[in-house]
């Protein structure tokens, strides 16, 4: 085998070719635009839903707030991926700063950034779903052709390599403890396996949106139109069907307005602009019933860092191959939160701003890149009575922001959560542990972090949280005046409206969610095919 | 901040200025009324704990700084710590002239293949 002298785009050739592809950055004038079936976000609900209903000869345009960039584009660089990529250039936060959110704003949405962890939805949590909001019709049973049909299509398999070390140290640590622990099943094919998925596949192995059902749609003559945003949904006269959206386009730098529109006429509108997008656009339109916004889920994230005495190279291999839940299962559902284990890649921008602390203390730490290991435990919110997420709202410009106050019941599983970890790295050899709170410090022992994590103040910004799962906030519900649309996504009183994205769970996952979000919106997009074609 | 001798700061102050480039006008609202705080010489003395100007203040003066901010009881000095921690690690850790003294590289085998 010849190695080839440069990688191939085949999203930018077919583009060349003469795929449907806007870029509002370069309209010289207001556009108008028809279609049967509008997509607005083309992340993994937009995505899957465009190409089920492109195959089946329906006239589909997807719209995009985010740029259309290929793998020509991705060049290993956090410096250039964060603010091209990821919303508000990766440093997206709840409105009291206290938690950092990763959320991809590109085509392909968050598909194209994310670390390819692949977990159907918990059975506990599809249980839960029936049992406490009468969703019955997406029990475990229901759901599993839609998992089969979604692995399928994004290739997700066992992964046959061995973990990175960094994922490692998490193996070893559950194996001293006697922790159950898995390998994490990836949406990979043919992987290099060299660790930069955040900043976009350079070599098109990951199979998110943008390499798959978005081409795969392009080619049944759908239309994508790229750094456009929604402003409204247009609503008709009686008020109880869509017209179509409007909004605004974006110049070369993703943000600035160029000052043209765009307004498109549909038959059927899908919103897919994810949670935290999906509510604003609804609440733009003046359309939010009282759930819009509610009940929006974070998995929250608390952090631990540890200094391995090997080199880790965090930042090298596949980013996440394994997985702890064993903290999912020691409590009742709705009892004290679970957390799933899990590691993170560490890059040195992401890990700069994430590491508490300044001056020689954070140098020192920084100097040692190679040598650090970090853990993460996701708090699975949505189940307590007393976690019951964020709000979203509008700012005063329009732009919205996620509320999300930070309570007892979460705290002390971020609490139980450090001294998991911290015990965990102990095991599996660290020498030195250092919980990611501005008053802990890096410590030798188990006993010593131990004593010094039941004394930090558990209180935003001082306890570093972040977040890359971002759900509900427009939930599914079995009755019409107890959520925003039915089980399959369709909106409850505006007959022509679907919601088929991340938005839509009425809880967390309780997992990593991007197989959630495509097996929901396999199921949502069918029945709508099947509506729309009858 | 950063701890380290002998930084580009130029160089880091430019990133500093293209990160906030990249956020949203909210946000960049937010971070002018805390630049705007910082440079007006009653806040640099009675917030900040600062008596001399910021180009004149001792590396003890403007740890005690960092320090006092990072873990203030009110949350909008934390959150000013904060932004500004996350802006210049962002400009220096992002700045592939920060790379070499922590060890780290990008995977070479793939470098070379790209455009």
């Amino acid at each position: 085998m010849t190695t080839p002298m440069s990688l191939p785009d085949p999203i930018a050739q077919g583009v060349a070719d003469g795929w449907r592809v806007l870029d509002g950055a370069s309209r010289q004038q207001d556009l108008q635009l028809h279609c049967d079936v509008l997509i607005i976000g083309t992340g993994a609900g937009g995505g899957m839903t465009a190409e089920v209903l492109a195959q089946a000869g329906l006239d589909v345009l997807m719209v995009e707030e985010g740029a259309l960039r290929t793998s020509r584009d991705f060049r290993l660089l956090e410096a250039k991926a964060y603010p091209e990529l990821y919303q508000e250039a990766a440093s997206r936060k709840t409105a009291d700063k206290g938690i950092n959110i990763l959320q991809g704003r590109t085509v392909g949405g968050s598909t194209t950034v994310n670390w390819t962890s692949a977990f159907r939805t918990p059975a506990d949590t599809l249980n839960w779903w029936g049992e406490r909001y009468g969703l019955h019709g997406l029990n475990p049973q229901a759901m599993t052709p839609w998992f089969d049909m979604a692995e399928a299509r994004l290739g997700i398999a066992d992964w046959q390599t061995d973990p990175n070390p960094n994922n490692s140290v998490l193996e070893q640590g559950c194996q001293a403890l006697g922790l159950r622990h898995g390998r994490i099943r990836r949406n990979v094919r043919g992987c290099w396996n060299l660790g930069y998925c955040g900043m976009g596949c350079a070599t098109n192995a990951k199979q998110s949106m943008l390499v798959t059902t978005i081409p795969a749609a392009l080619q049944h003559k759908a239309g994508l139109l790229a750094r456009a945003r929604v402003e409204r949904l247009l609503p008709t006269a009686d008020g109880k069907a869509l017209q179509g959206a409007e909004g605004v386009l974006l110049a070369a730098d993703g943000h600035s307005l160029t000052g043209r529109r765009f307004r498109v006429s549909a038959g059927h509108v899908v919103l897919a602009a994810g949670s935290i997008g999906t509510p604003a656009i609804l609440l733009r339109s003046g359309l939010a019933d009282s759930h819009v916004g509610q009940r929006t889920f974070l998995h929250p994230v608390a952090i631990c860092g540890a200094v391995m005495p090997q080199r880790i190279e965090a930042y090298n291999g596949a980013p996440q191959t394994v997985y702890s839940d064993h903290f999912m299962h020691t409590q009742p559902l709705d009892g004290p939160l679970g957390y799933k284990l899990e590691v993170p890649p560490v890059h040195p921008l992401l890990v700069g701003v994430t590491l508490s602390g300044f001056g020689q203390q954070t140098a020192s730490l920084m100097q040692q890149l190679p040598h650090l290991h970090v853990m993460l435990a996701l708090l699975r919110d949505g189940f307590h009575p007393d976690s019951q997420g964020g709000v979203v709202r509008l700012r005063a410009d329009g732009s919205p922001e996620l509320d999300y106050p930070l309570n007892d019941v979460l705290w002390d599983g971020v609490r139980r959560s450090w001294l998991t970890m911290a015990e965990l790295q102990f095991a599996a050899g660290a020498r030195q542990v250092q919980v990611i709170h501005e008053q802990a410090p890096l410590l030798s022992s188990w006993k010593e972090t131990r004593e010094m994590i039941a004394g930090l103040a558990l209180k935003p910004l001082l306890a570093r949280l972040v977040s890359a799962h971002v759900m509900g906030g427009a939930a599914m519900s079995s009755q019409p005046d107890s959520g925003v649309v039915d089980e399959y996504g369709r909106h409850w009183t505006l007959r022509n409206l679907s919601i088929i994205d991340g938005s839509i769970f009425p809880t967390s996952i309780g997992a990593n969610p991007q197989l959630s979000i495509y097996a929901f919106a396999l199921r949502a997009a069918h029945q709508l095919r099947a509506a729309l074609k009858a | 901040m950063l701890g380290l001798p002998g930084l580009p700061v130029n160089d880091i102050v430019r990133g500093v200025d293209v990160a906030i480039s990249n956020l949203l006008p909210a946000i960049q609202q937010e971070l002018r009324q805390l630049f705007d705080l910082l440079a007006n010489r009653w806040a640099r003395r009675w917030l900040a704990g600062v008596r001399k100007p910021w180009a004149q203040a001792t590396e003890s003066e403007l740890t005690a700084f960092l320090r006092s901010w990072q873990h203030s009881p009110l949350l909008l000095l934390r959150s000013a710590y904060q932004a500004l921690h996350a802006l210049i690690n962002a400009a220096w850790f992002g700045n592939p002239a920060s790379w070499s003294a922590m060890g780290y590289q990008q995977p070479p085998q793939i470098m070379s293949l790209l455009p």
